[in-house]
């Protein structure tokens, strides 16, 4: 009897993994092939679907093949799209092995990191800076955000834009006005508003539970407030030298501001072991004051904060002046870049085709279903102006294939009837570039930076984390510093600062 | 049943109460997550330590089942589950006899040319590349074929194999039946408690597996429910994963979404143990094939 | 004459032998295919590696990665750290599960006996993340269980995740709380195994039920213990990348950073290929010798080894 039973179950699962075997032959081994015909002009109506091998990372929910979203782009851009997406926290593994087997798609989203730019300098991608005036939506691209992607001072990457400066402090509003307190204006009315928060009892629960900012462990939200003491943005220049932004007195101001923040109570005291989401759990339920975000997602967070107390309403405000004036960190100006291998793209000609689908890409009906998606099914236009549909059909359906949107795809769009939270956030970024203040260093290169920035820098985040605890003193901090110094850090300075030079040249 | 002693008895209860506290203690995280998945946002956004569902809440649940993408990863986690348990089980089997045969020339350096590969490995890029070369990529067969043995399983099957007495397989022998049919025929009926336990083994490291996955296979219709499980768990965390690439616009999924994807991954190769359980009963089998 | 009849031996052996060599076949193509093949990128170690580059135009630049590791300022504070939570592990973790499977083993009500087995292999299958997040609810100063317990007991709040003094004991109590039931399943295969008829003559012979367990139970579980302890010894240098991460901060990692985690970010962060290869064959090389005395210390006090 149990023989049988054992030889019952061997067959059934050599049958499955026959199911197996077969699912598997249906699918071409060679996931690059590279059509002779339909490369050129675009044009050419009667010109077959070109084959386009597009590599991104998702988030939440992975982007599917012959899906509906994925038939409009390549019905819009006569090509066949082959979508390979990776989850977001494996994208770096994944980015190494494709690049080392040589096994690389038509075009792969990448990051400015180490590895990718040592794979643009081994040679792997075309350079596209000298096509691109060819290609009217890809050359309106803004050239700051093309510069702050250069490598070697040559283009590579098509970028997805978005806006500099677009960091905020997102804070309770309805509790500034039951405490009668007007929104901060500069870093002392800021220290007013957290100092009242966290003990006005705000929520009038008549318990002591409320923080006036909260943080987690990457310490968030420490570079606004470095710009709001006027420290540089990660680096400086003083007398023609590099110099790290840490060093600055501007620096230990902040750091000496945030450790009174600290001592008095005003953030979570156990910031150090707060995750992403155990930060986010504070902030939904309802005890947190203000918090470091996009501006962006002022509304999200205000609609979180409504699940639990229905009354609750949320402020932003990026720009406080501070002792040395009123500043914001820019950052880089996109969320990654598409670069176009050479292993899968052989020719000038395919070059210009698969540009050409890049530049479509940003048509405006393109830009339309990235950022608003299928009217009628995610959103309806009134008065000229797109409006989402109530719900998640945004989300569920167009989400998984953002990744994919080049350009500023947001301001590529039909304008929209936005939330007044919304609309804020897109004013706040237009002032928010007036006051950025850019990093020198953005694209400048560094061996020693290359082989050991990362263990270096963890010195430096442990050391303010330390300092803001009470861990370590002043002198603890200069140690920090000296360490950094002494372990590669003046070799990264030197590097940067010669490098930084013969740009300026 | 024979008389037994106070002491004895003593020991039962001591025995039975401290297992009893440790299956409270194991079982409660579980608890724990259940509850999260059945719960509403307000409830968990409220926080503390839930071990029932509180507002009750159905909504994770709709989630997962309102495309078809996790579905669909269920069943190539089951196929891959079952096919390469299958192909594990033959290949571990079909070496660990011979080398469990102590007058086998060569054997020595057979064990340490496999104990070598436990302490050294190629490394990632290198390992890709065979696969690659070897024709794997984009298939299901990516996951399975690179990891049909493990050495470490390999070595304490042996050991097994080893401590069935020799005189079972002799009789066969004169018999003349060849090794192979000593293998099928009398070895692994014995060691079926062992066959069971590997299998449950390999089978939870197949089920568990998703970075070789992500690295082999583009398509993500052949996906395990693994890598969708792990990159929803793991995005939430600054400490683990690349967080560089996770943008703020990234609108993490609510807490009772995440406990609901855990509870519908994990529980399917839960329910395999039961099954397999009634394998490892005491000496059994040992006793019905001698009687 | 000697050699040559040995040579016959052998001939004679190998034909007796061939099914057996035929059965060994597929497995040791595969260990070739997909073990031995991809070794040669320990080369890598001795490279600077650039993935665009491949192996043979990398440079080549002899044991600099192992110089910079031994250079490193924390090197020591890894392998102290390394090791000692290895050490820790062993003392602490590795008889937990014999214990356990014993324990399981005495109990003579079957229905329970089912229902705990059941119940202890659960945590094998919460991830780190999950658990890390548990953790935290417990043990957190700000409103965690156990702080107001200490609180309602006129105690101190003690800082457990973020003090240097209780990682090591937080780990190894995370580790064992995971795979303890877990590892209990291969010592009840191993029981399966033992001749229900050698118990039933220790009965007649009037051996209590401690005599049992000391004279037949733990006997047969020797040679995989011994095994085990053997092959842990390999991989005395690996620590769970994913559980260390996620458990370090600024204030324990003079305690908590090891090798795994120091190549996770010098390696994964950097794309640093070839320090992380030179990385893992230093670990390699350390478990390798471990491995070798361990098992030459099992042979000498009569135990079969692993080779």
């Amino acid at each position: 009897m149990r023989k049988k039973g054992w030889l019952i179950g061997t067959i059934a699962g050599l049958s499955l993994l026959g199911v197996v075997g077969c699912s598997s032959s249906e699918t071409p081994q060679d996931v690059n092939q590279h059509p002779g015909q339909g490369a050129g002009s675009s044009g050419n109506e009667a010109a077959e679907p070109y084959e386009i091998s597009l590599m991104f990372h998702y988030d939440v929910e992975p982007p599917k093949n012959n899906s509906e979203v994925a038939k409009i782009i390549e019905d819009y851009t006569n090509t066949k799209l082959d979508l390979q997406s990776v989850p977001s926290s494996t994208r770096a593994e994944k980015f190494n092995v494709t690049v080392a087997s040589d096994n690389l798609p038509t075009a792969v989203k990448a990051f400015y990191e180490t590895p990718v730019v040592n794979a643009i300098k081994n040679g792997l991608f075309w350079e596209i800076g000298p096509y691109l005036d060819d290609y009217p939506n890809l050359s309106s691209i803004n050239p700051l955000v093309y510069d702050n992607l250069k490598v070697d001072g040559k283009i590579y990457g098509i970028p997805s834009v978005r806006d500099l400066a677009r960091n905020t402090i997102v804070y309770r509003k309805d509790w500034l006005d039951k405490l009668g307190l007007s929104e901060p204006k500069t870093v002392d009315d800021f220290y007013d508003m957290l100092h009242a928060f966290a003990t006005q009892d705000p929520d009038g629960n008549g318990q002591d539970d409320t923080y006036g900012l909260i943080e987690n462990d990457s310490l968030f939200n420490m570079d606004l407030i470095t710009a709001y003491f006027g420290a540089p943005n990660q680096w400086g220049v003083e007398n023609g030298q590099l110099v790290p932004s840490f060093t600055t007195d501007a620096y230990l101001e902040a750091l000496q501001f945030y450790r009174q923040l600290y001592d008095e109570g005003l953030i979570n005291q156990d910031f150090p072991i707060t995750s992403r989401d155990l930060w986010f759990n504070i902030w939904n339920s309802g005890k947190a004051g203000a918090m470091r975000q996009i501006t962006g997602n002022g509304l999200l967070r205000q609609q979180d904060a409504q699940k639990v107390d229905p009354e609750a309403e949320v402020g932003m405000v990026s720009l406080l002046e501070g002792p040395r004036g009123t500043m914001i960190y820019s950052e880089r100006g996109s969320n990654g870049f598409f670069l176009i291998s050479k292993s899968a793209v052989e020719t000038e000609e395919e070059l210009k085709r698969v540009l050409t689908f890049f530049d479509q890409l940003m048509d405006k009906e393109m830009a339309d279903l990235f950022n608003w998606g299928i009217e009628g099914r995610t959103y309806t236009i009134e008065d000229e102006k797109a409006r989402y549909v109530e719900g998640d059909a945004y989300t569920k359906l167009i989400q998984p294939y953002n990744q994919i949107a080049v350009g500023d795809y947001v301001n590529n769009s039909t304008p929209g009837a936005l939330h007044p939270l919304h609309q804020r956030g897109v004013e706040m970024n237009v002032e928010n570039e007036q006051a950025a203040v850019a990093n020198p260093a953005l694209t400048l290169d560094s061996p020693t930076n290359n082989e050991k920035g990362a263990q270096l820098t963890k010195i430096i985040e442990d050391a303010r984390i330390k300092f803001i605890l009470g861990d370590i003193d002043e002198a603890g901090w200069a140690d920090a510093i000296k360490n950094w110094k002494r372990n590669g850090g003046q070799d990264i300075m030197e590097e940067f600062t010669a490098a930084y030079e013969q740009n300026q040249s | 049943m024979a008389r037994r002693s106070f002491g004895e008895k003593g020991f039962d209860v001591i025995n039975i109460g401290l297992l009893g506290l440790v299956a409270i203690l194991m079982v409660f995280p579980f608890l724990y997550i259940i509850a999260l998945s059945f719960s509403d946002e307000k409830t968990i956004a409220e926080g503390g330590l839930i071990l029932f569902p509180k507002g009750w809440s159905l909504e994770a649940y709709r989630y997962i089942f309102s495309t078809d993408t996790l579905v669909r990863s269920l069943y190539n986690s089951i196929l891959i589950t079952i096919g390469g348990t299958i192909v594990n089980l033959a290949m571990t089997s079909l070496m660990a006899y011979p080398l469990a045969k102590t007058h086998l020339l060569g054997r020595r350096g057979l064990l340490m040319l496999v104990i070598f590969t436990i302490l050294f490995s190629g490394g990632l890029i290198p390992t890709f590349l065979v696969v690659k070369w070897t024709g794997l990529l984009d298939s299901l067969w990516s996951v399975i074929i690179p990891t049909s043995i493990s050495a470490f399983y390999l070595i304490i099957l042996k050991n097994f194999f080893q401590q069935i007495p020799e005189g079972l397989e002799e009789s066969a022998k004169i018999d003349g039946a060849n090794d192979m049919v000593i293998l099928l025929r009398i070895v692994l009926p014995l060691s079926l408690p062992a066959m069971a336990t590997f299998a449950l083994f390999y089978a939870v490291n197949h089920w568990n597996m998703y970075f070789h996955a992500i690295m082999y296979i583009n398509d993500n219709s052949k996906w395990p429910i693994q890598v969708l499980l792990r990159q929803i768990v793991i995005l939430s965390q600054s400490a683990v994963g690349d967080s560089s690439s996770i943008s703020d616009e990234t609108v993490l999924p609510p807490q009772s979404i995440k406990m609901a994807v855990i509870v519908f991954a994990t529980v399917p190769i839960m329910l395999v143990y039961p099954f397999l359980q009634k394998h490892f009963a005491k000496g059994v089998l040992l006793g019905s094939v001698k009687g | 004459m000697q050699h040559v009849s040995t040579l016959r031996r052998w001939q004679r052996q190998v034909r007796r032998d061939r099914w057996l060599y035929l059965m060994l076949l597929p497995g040791v193509i595969y260990f070739l295919i997909y073990k031995y093949l991809p070794m040669w990128g320990v080369v890598i170690s001795f490279q600077n590696y650039s993935p665009g580059l491949g192996l043979f135009q990398s440079e080549w630049v002899g044991l600099k990665h192992f110089e910079r590791l031994f250079s490193e300022p924390t090197f020591w504070m890894l392998f102290r750290n390394t090791i000692l939570l290895s050490v820790y592990q062993l003392i602490f973790f590795f008889p937990i599960p014999i214990v356990l499977a014993l324990m399981l083993n005495e109990l003579t009500q079957q229905a329970f006996k089912r229902f705990v087995q059941t119940v202890i292999y659960i945590p094998h299958f919460v991830s780190w993340v999950v658990i890390a997040g548990i953790s935290y609810l417990f043990l957190t100063p700000e409103g965690g269980f156990v702080n107001e317990l200490l609180g309602l007991l006129g105690q101190d709040k003690v800082n457990f995740l973020m003090s240097t003094e209780w990682f090591r004991t937080l780990q190894v109590t995370q580790v064992i709380w995971k795979e303890a039931g877990w590892g209990t399943i291969i010592f009840l295969a191993a029981l399966a195994g033992v001749d229900t008829q050698l118990y039933e003559a220790a009965r007649i012979d009037g051996a209590n039920r401690w005599r049992q367990l000391w004279h037949i139970t733990l006997p047969a579980l020797r040679s995989t213990i011994v095994i085990l302890f053997i092959l842990r010894m390999g991989d005395i240098m690996e620590q769970g990348v994913e559980h260390i991460l996620l458990l370090l901060n600024a204030v324990n990692r003079e305690v908590g950073e090891v090798f795994d985690t120091y190549v996770y970010t010098v390696g994964l962060l950097q794309g640093n290929f070839s320090y992380s290869a030179a990385v893992g064959l230093f670990k390699s090389l350390v478990g390798l010798i471990l491995v070798v005395a361990a098992n030459y210390l099992a042979k000498k006090s009569g135990e079969e080894g692993v080779f």
